[in-house]
């Protein structure tokens, strides 16, 4: 990058920014409640505003860099309280620091710099975590890589979960093969590959089950090899083959949890409605686990996960086995959570999903990854022309021939699955869109709809993957 | 026949394949020649140790079919309806009968191997003295009648339960009924001054005693060794016992369609308010208020044993004063040591029950991701499982002090009162206690690595392993003790037992406890990683 090194400086004007940021995000509170408000329909949504504001409050706390030791997770409803009660201004005054949220090694580099809003790093680093320096695309074949960089992130901003060279193997199989890439805290992370490709190997990985071979994996900054303790207090792990004790009642189960977490006993009642408002299941708290059905299971295994209130959640295949509507309020669950503060490291196969949910993505594929970066500059990625969709009312049948005299239209076709009326057209790079529909109002055909096609991140999946299994 | 075919074999193919029962039956033969070449060791110095040596094998066999239907043959269709396989068996158009073939055949065979593979072993007794080949052939037929008693009586109860932990309690408590039926029939019958037992349920009893006797394994056996003339290869205890192994076989069969339907599940049971009083609330030690109450039984279990401990005592009372009207005690010295040792014997089982239990059921839940993830250490895990555990053992503990502590009171009242327990000095019971001790501690570490080994039949062979290591490990304590209060005597030091104990105790932690303690959390820590993949 040719920059010179610089440490990062504890307080900057984009720290402050990011500070009034937070007290804008509390101002957002209120219109955010009476949004809440209206979705829950249960008699309990005053305590799930109320479980929401203390979080909201943690992650507003978190964003002034006010530090662990003073929001006390474990007791959120004597100390968030308390906090609450501060004026902004006091917290305004006091330092910005990200001592307890930063991987100090990643501060303590001399080569990360503060560029302005665009966070650079000299080669070697952004080798080692492509996605701090933007996304990249790596091609089946590696020599093929190009560097794209369309950051989405704050300088400021410190990864959740830094995965640097990582490489694993079991027996004679490598599962993973020098893969970096990083999570952005707050963010909702997608992590898609085919069969076998290393997805639950690296979550293992990633929530101390597994110690890898090679390579370093840091959970808000602190290392899964020497430090997994910690690690696992600021995580929840929520497996794709959950087991349960199915002998026991939903409470009880999410009780032992909070319990083996250290919460006290008074805390207990409280923390456990709240999850299970959240994840509408607090009318079942005496069911007993083996009498749910997969998706009541699924959602007591993503309460359980909550109850520590963790900072990152690794979700692996969360959607799998519900149906449609289970699935849908699954993913308006994990967008609250995303509002609270939440970093969620998401795995599926959902793809069509998983492109609405997650603000970024990987692609793994055979142990390496073939992307990381933002989902925009995923499914932006044009392959040399652009391509827009048109969709008239009354369309006559030379309409593709009338569309391909235009000037500036490279092609048009009729899209496989398209609606009635509708047509593909792709445009010469150099033509200007708005020229190009001017023409097309010209030629006298109802127009309903004129919009840019984004690929599909079905179609970036294919396209980035290898076929069939492997060996 | 052709689904039962596939099955048997597919079930015998996987006893081959698996690596387990081979090094079984390996390790049961070098057991075997070993305790031929102790027995030729014996031999040297004049005695004819055929006959012991034999007699010992004989009761090991004993030992193990028992609890190998406990654990192993209680399993055999209880594990389909564990993994929720049954149906599919079922919806693939296996007859009940097809399914408890292929189930139950696979495992009496593999069992009978076991008996078989000490066949070569046990004629070489003959040679050694004391024993006839008749003798032999005859006692191992009597075995195999006795296997398939159990292994079908096993079947029975995996056909009726729904789970496998309920077939093995109710397997147990039907074993237990048989062994210790006898004797309170044999009680019952004799017993006078009882208003209740008219003379006609007295004969009843005395009936009932006779063909408890015919059917008993070991009476059967005692009766082999007591005559090497006349002996006949096999008696009605041989033919009774494979008739009964029908019918257990039959009710299987016939009642299999019944009882194959998966378990209820749902809100069924207590109600929440009771539950809750039942359960409480969750400790600060949480994984012992889970294994307290979900693996070991809880308060409810906990009640029970207390009550039922009690009431043994105090039926033993009771009997001592319906035979003394006039005793100064409660519990004469024999019903005193009768009490603690069947106490004592409950309370073994109880441990060695809970070590098989306790982790094996986090790997059939496959919870120990769920349990690695936790803030928690792995020792700290194993510690308050074993805390749990001894919460959970604690009625049979107090049960026990209390005994004591009236031995310790009758003395002090009745002077010449001659309580075996700790006043008998032939009967020294340091020797037993330490012994008691060194099974246990063995048996129970051996148990719970196993349980993360092996799906089932854990704790036997975890009591085979420590039979077989018992000899070493226990004469080597028990020298140690010996030149440790010889060396105390001489120096004049007082406590020279108690030091031994300690001493052997912790030679027994360092170089044998220790070791699997350190196996077992390197497992523990394997078997979370092997989730993974």
């Amino acid at each position: 990058m040719g920059l010179d090194g610089v440490m990062v400086p504890l307080v900057t004007d984009a720290e402050k920014a990011q500070t009034a940021e937070a007290i804008n995000h509390a101002d957002q509170l209120t219109r955010w409640r009476s949004a809440l408000r209206g979705k829950v329909r249960k008699a309990g949504a005053d305590r799930l505003l109320n479980y929401v504001s203390d979080r909201r409050d943690v992650s507003t706390q978190r964003l002034k860099g006010r530090g662990r030791e003073q929001i006390q997770r474990r007791s959120p409803r004597c100390t968030h309280h308390a906090q609450r009660q501060q004026p902004m201004e006091s917290l305004l005054a006091k330092p910005f620091s990200h001592k307890n949220s930063a991987p100090p090694e990643i501060l303590a580099r001399p080569n990360v710099v503060n560029n302005g809003s665009l966070l650079a790093f000299s080669d070697d680093f952004s080798d080692k975590v492509p996605e701090l320096g933007g996304p990249v695309f790596h091609s089946r074949r590696r020599a093929d890589r190009q560097n794209f960089m369309a950051p989405i992130y704050d300088s400021s901003t410190i990864p959740a979960v830094t995965v640097s060279e990582l490489t694993h193997a079991f027996k004679s199989q490598q599962a993973l093969n020098q893969v970096s890439f990083a999570v952005m805290p707050q963010t909702i992370h997608g992590f898609v590959g085919p069969n076998g490709a290393g997805k639950t190997t690296s979550l293992k990985v990633i929530c101390t089950l597994l110690k890898p071979n090679w390579g370093e994996v840091h959970v808000f900054g602190h290392s899964v090899r020497s430090d997994p303790t910690s690690v696992r207090e600021k995580i929840g792990y929520m497996p794709d083959h959950f087991s349960m004790y199915r002998q026991m009642t939903v409470f009880e189960y999410l009780e032992f949890f909070a319990a083996a977490y250290g919460l006290k006993q008074e805390q207990r009642d409280q923390v456990i409605t709240d999850v299970l408002t959240l994840t509408d299941m607090d009318g079942r708290r005496e069911t007993l686990l083996s009498g749910l059905s997969r998706g009541m299971q699924q959602r007591v295994s993503l309460a359980r996960v909550l109850v520590h209130d963790p900072d990152l959640l690794l979700l692996d295949e969360p959607a799998s086995g519900l149906d449609p509507r289970a699935r849908i309020e699954l993913m308006d669950i994990l967008r609250e959570l995303r509002r609270l503060g939440k970093t969620i490291f998401i795995s599926s196969h959902i793809l069509s999903e998983l492109a609405e949910l997650c603000d970024s993505v990987t692609i793994i594929d055979r142990g390496h990854i073939r992307f990381s970066g933002p989902m925009d500059a995923l499914l932006d990625a044009e392959q040399g022309h652009r391509r827009y969709s048109v969709r008239f009312s009354q369309p006559p049948e030379s309409m593709i021939q009338q569309l391909e005299g235009l000037s500036g239209i490279a092609a048009v076709e009729v899209p496989e699955y398209g609606s009635s009326g509708e047509f593909s057209i792709e445009l010469h790079s150099e033509a200007d869109s708005n020229l190009v529909l001017s023409q097309i109002i010209g030629l006298g055909v109802p127009i309903v709809s004129f919009s840019q096609q984004r690929r599909q991140l079905n179609q970036a999946f294919m396209d980035l993957t290898t076929r069939g299994v492997p060996n | 026949m052709s689904g039962t075919q596939t099955l048997f074999i597919w079930s015998v193919k996987a006893d081959s394949r698996s690596v387990h029962p081979h090094i079984v039956r390996a390790a049961f033969a070098g057991f075997m020649l070993l305790a031929m070449i102790g027995a030729w060791g014996t031999s040297l110095s004049g005695f004819a140790p055929g006959l012991q040596f034999f007699r010992y094998i004989c009761g090991l066999n004993v030992v193990i079919i028992s609890v190998a239907g406990i654990s192993y043959f209680v399993s055999a269709v209880t594990e389909e309806k564990d993994a929720g396989t049954l149906a599919l068996l079922r919806l693939a158009g296996a007859s009940p009968l097809s399914i408890i073939l292929s189930k139950s055949t696979s495992r009496l065979i593999g069992s009978l191997m076991l008996l078989l593979i000490q066949m070569p072993f046990t004629f070489l007794a003959i040679t050694l003295g004391g024993v006839t080949w008749l003798q032999v052939v005859a006692a191992y037929l009597a075995l195999a009648a006795y296997l398939c008693l159990v292994a079908n009586m096993a079947l029975f109860c995996s056909v009726r339960c729904s789970t496998s932990g309920r077939a093995a309690s109710l397997a147990t408590a039907v074993l237990a009924l048989f062994f210790l039926g006898g004797p309170v029939l044999r009680e019952a019958s004799l017993l006078k001054g009882v208003p209740w037992l008219t003379p006609r349920i007295q004969r009843a009893c005395a009936e009932l005693y006779d063909q408890q006797q015919m059917l008993n394994i070991s009476v059967r056996l005692e009766q082999l060794f007591s005559t090497m003339t006349g002996v006949r290869l096999v008696t009605s205890q041989f033919w009774s016992s494979l008739l009964i192994a029908g019918v257990f076989f039959g009710l299987s069969v016939i009642l299999f369609n019944r009882y194959a339907a998966p378990e209820q599940t749902g809100n069924e049971g207590l109600s929440a308010g009771m539950r809750r009083l039942s359960l409480g609330r969750c400790w600060k030690l949480a994984i012992t208020w889970k294994d307290f109450h979900f693996a070991t039984g809880g308060k409810t279990f906990f009640t029970t044993k207390l009550l039922a401990y009690f009431t043994l005592i105090a039926a033993l009372a009771w009997f001592h004063q319906l035979e003394s009207p006039g005793a100064s005690v409660w519990l004469s010295p024999d019903l005193t040591r009768l009490a603690f040792l069947l106490i004592a014997v409950a309370f073994t089982i109880e441990i060695l029950l809970f070590a098989s239990n306790s982790l094996f059921q986090e790997v059939r839940q496959t919870a120990i991701p769920q349990l690695k993830m936790l803030p928690l250490n792995t020792i700290t895990i194993m510690l308050q499982k074993v805390i749990a555990c001894m919460i959970a053992l604690m009625p049979a503990v107090i049960a026990l002090a209390s005994l004591y502590v009236y031995d310790r009171m009758a003395v002090s009242a009745v002077g010449r009162y001659d309580l075996p327990l700790i006043r008998n000095q032939a009967n020294d019971p340091t020797g037993a206690i330490i012994g008691w001790l060194i099974f246990v501690g063995v048996c129970t570490h051996v148990t719970v690595l196993l349980s993360l080994y092996v799906r089932w039949a854990a704790l036997p062979l975890a009591v085979f392993l420590t039979v077989i290591a018992y000899p070493c490990i226990g004469a080597a304590a028990i020298a140690l003790l010996e030149i440790t209060g010889r060396t105390a005597a001489v120096n004049g030091i007082s406590v020279g037992v108690r030091i031994g104990v300690v001493i052997n105790l912790f030679w027994l932690w360092l170089f044998v406890l220790l070791p699997i303690e350190v196996e077992l959390v390197n497992r523990w820590n394997r078997l979370s990683q092997e989730s993974a993949n």
